[in-house]
């Protein structure tokens, strides 16, 4: 018997979910990822400017924001 | 003993349904039924009966509602009832009525795929699952005694319209039938694994107030009768993680012939190595969808090394075996999980939108019938915009948020519970909608970021503190 939902999974049927990255690089992605947040850590603890906020510190965030999401999937906890 | 004990109740029964007179459930005299087939299945843990009848509109005006009732005794329940025209497949639609005036018998209305005009005929095939039917007898048996159900139905088939012809197989687990009613040798036949009543002509409707005339086999069933008290469904979905996870909760008992003695692990290892037919559980087979992967088994102690994972392009099969065979009245609860990829079930429609399309029931290979299915879908963060559609009635939904690993609010949650399955209904999916927009998305990984950034502007702010003491 068809529903409006099965229509509407039968129309969709050229757009499966397409994730950013597979399951298979999560644990490269994440593991670059968190080595350049550590990196640009190091680097900001040497000289912590504010003037170098923007610089260093927010692509470290945004670095160990991502990464640890994937670390998390590489581990096999789907968050 | 047990025949007093099947008259006691079938007595009690009678006395219940006699309770309800005076408030008799009126049908229209509509329809006739020009040929009805009725075949009961005793082969599964559960009764599977099937009506096939041909219809006849006898009134002068169109139709479409007619009313087929199930007799369930007893403990037994409907668990589903499903209908379709049986020349075109065109499926109908089948509602219990409230009404319990006529217990034990359970009305059902039906409506019918097309409007029956006066004097045409239709060929319904209605199939209904029945728990609780069935009774292990004798109730107590030998370790590796041959265990025998035994099934209690009326002598013709109940409806209230007048039958022209009807003729009721009852389907049996194997050739072995020691015991049947045997009302006249002409109408009753026994052939292999079936025992067929009827022909019966002109069967008028039964009055509530008359005891039915009911029959019973007793047959051999070899295999457990597996009952799920209570099944914990998790179904979680994952953007980020693109992985669709699910972990099953099993609370299982075996609902068939107890021991008569202490189990006796040597009569049980001895006997196992000619693995002969036996009333316990002593593996369950779990056939996943294709792809699945990183299967667990797990219990209240921790893992069961006792299980294997098969999992390749054709099929994914888990089998399971729990830590002791499972005899009749023993329980056993346990845990299995494993992943999929999501690209399978989740589709993006248009906008913020996704469509998720998921089996509501997998369970075991086995037959096996449900006390109470708990399905919980877990979206991901900040999902919005929840619609669901169920392929069974469901009894109750709750919708909440589930809070896990780096959830600040929690992930959006529906629960479904669903009483009373069988497996007959296993790999019918349920289909999810949602919203889930780029900012909900990247709710978790803003979290971190605001987390982290607030630690190098503190360490920064401290480090310019100057805590020398004097200069």
């Amino acid at each position: 018997m068809s529903t409006p939902s099965l229509e509407l999974w039968t129309a969709s049927a050229n757009t499966p979910f397409s994730p950013v990255i597979g399951k298979s690089l999560h644990g490269t992605v994440a593991f670059f990822l968190l080595a350049i947040g550590a990196v640009l850590t190091i680097i900001f603890s040497i000289n912590k400017s504010l003037a170098l906020a923007p610089v260093i510190a927010i692509p470290a965030s945004i670095a160990f924001g991502i990464g640890s999401v994937y670390a998390m999937a590489a581990g096999g906890v789907y968050v | 003993m047990r025949s007093s004990y099947s008259r006691v109740s079938v007595l009690a029964t009678w006395l219940l349904a006699t309770s309800h007179l005076g408030s008799a459930l009126s049908v229209p005299q509509v329809y006739k039924n020009t040929n009805l087939l009725r075949t009961i299945d005793g082969s599964k843990a559960y009764i599977k009966e099937t009506v096939a009848v041909i219809i006849e509109n006898i009134s002068n005006k169109p139709q479409t509602e007619y009313y087929l009732p199930f007799s369930l005794p007893g403990s037994a329940a409907v668990s589903y009832v499903e209908c379709k025209d049986k020349k075109a497949g065109t499926p109908c639609t089948a509602e219990p009525l409230d009404d319990t005036s006529e217990y034990p018998l359970k009305y059902y209305k039906i409506t019918l795929p097309k409007t029956l005009q006066p004097k045409d005929q239709i060929t319904l095939s209605v199939s209904a699952g029945i728990t609780g039917a069935l009774e292990p007898v004798p109730a107590i048996i030998g370790q590796s005694d041959k265990q025998f159900l035994s099934y209690t139905g009326e002598k013709y088939a109940p409806s209230p319209y007048l039958t022209e012809k009807q003729k009721t197989k009852f389907r049996a687990a194997n050739g072995e039938i020691p015991e049947y009613t045997k009302f006249d040798e002409k109408e009753v036949e026994k052939n292999g694994y079936t025992v067929s009543y009827g022909p019966y002509d002109n069967i008028k409707p039964r009055k509530s107030s008359e005891a039915p005339t009911t029959f019973t086999v007793r047959y051999e069933f070899t295999s457990p009768i597996i009952f799920m008290e209570r099944l914990e469904r998790d179904i979680e979905v994952s953007h980020w993680g693109n992985n669709l996870a699910i972990e099953e909760r099993y609370w299982m008992t075996n609902n068939g012939a107890k021991l008569k003695e202490q189990f006796s692990r040597v009569a049980w290892a001895t006997t196992s190595y000619y693995n002969p037919p036996t009333a316990a559980i002593k593996s369950l087979l779990f056939p996943l969808r294709v792809g699945s992967k990183d299967a667990y088994y797990t219990d209240e102690v921790g893992n069961v090394s006792t299980s294997r994972f098969r999992s390749d392009s054709r099929e994914a099969v888990l089998d399971i075996k729990p830590r002791f065979p499972i005899f009749g009245g023993w329980n056993y609860s346990f845990v299995v999980g494993w992943n999929n990829d999501l690209p399978a079930y989740l589709r993006k429609v248009k906008g913020d939108g996704y469509v998720l399309k998921v089996p509501l029931l997998q369970g075991p290979s086995q037959s096996t019938s449900y006390g109470q299915v708990e399905v919980r879908i877990i979206l991901p963060e900040g999902a919005t915009d929840v619609k669901y559609d169920s392929p069974v009635p469901v009894h109750k939904e709750e919708r909440f948020l589930h809070k896990t690993f780096m959830d600040t609010l929690g992930r959006t949650t529906i629960k479904l519970t669903i009483d009373n399955m069988v497996d007959d209904l296993k790999n019918k999916d349920i289909i999810v909608t949602y919203n889930y927009s780029t900012m909900a998305a990247f709710r978790k990984p803003l979290t971190v970021l605001v987390s982290v950034f607030s630690l190098y502007v503190v360490t920064t702010i401290l480090g310019r503190i100057d805590l020398s003491i004097g200069k």
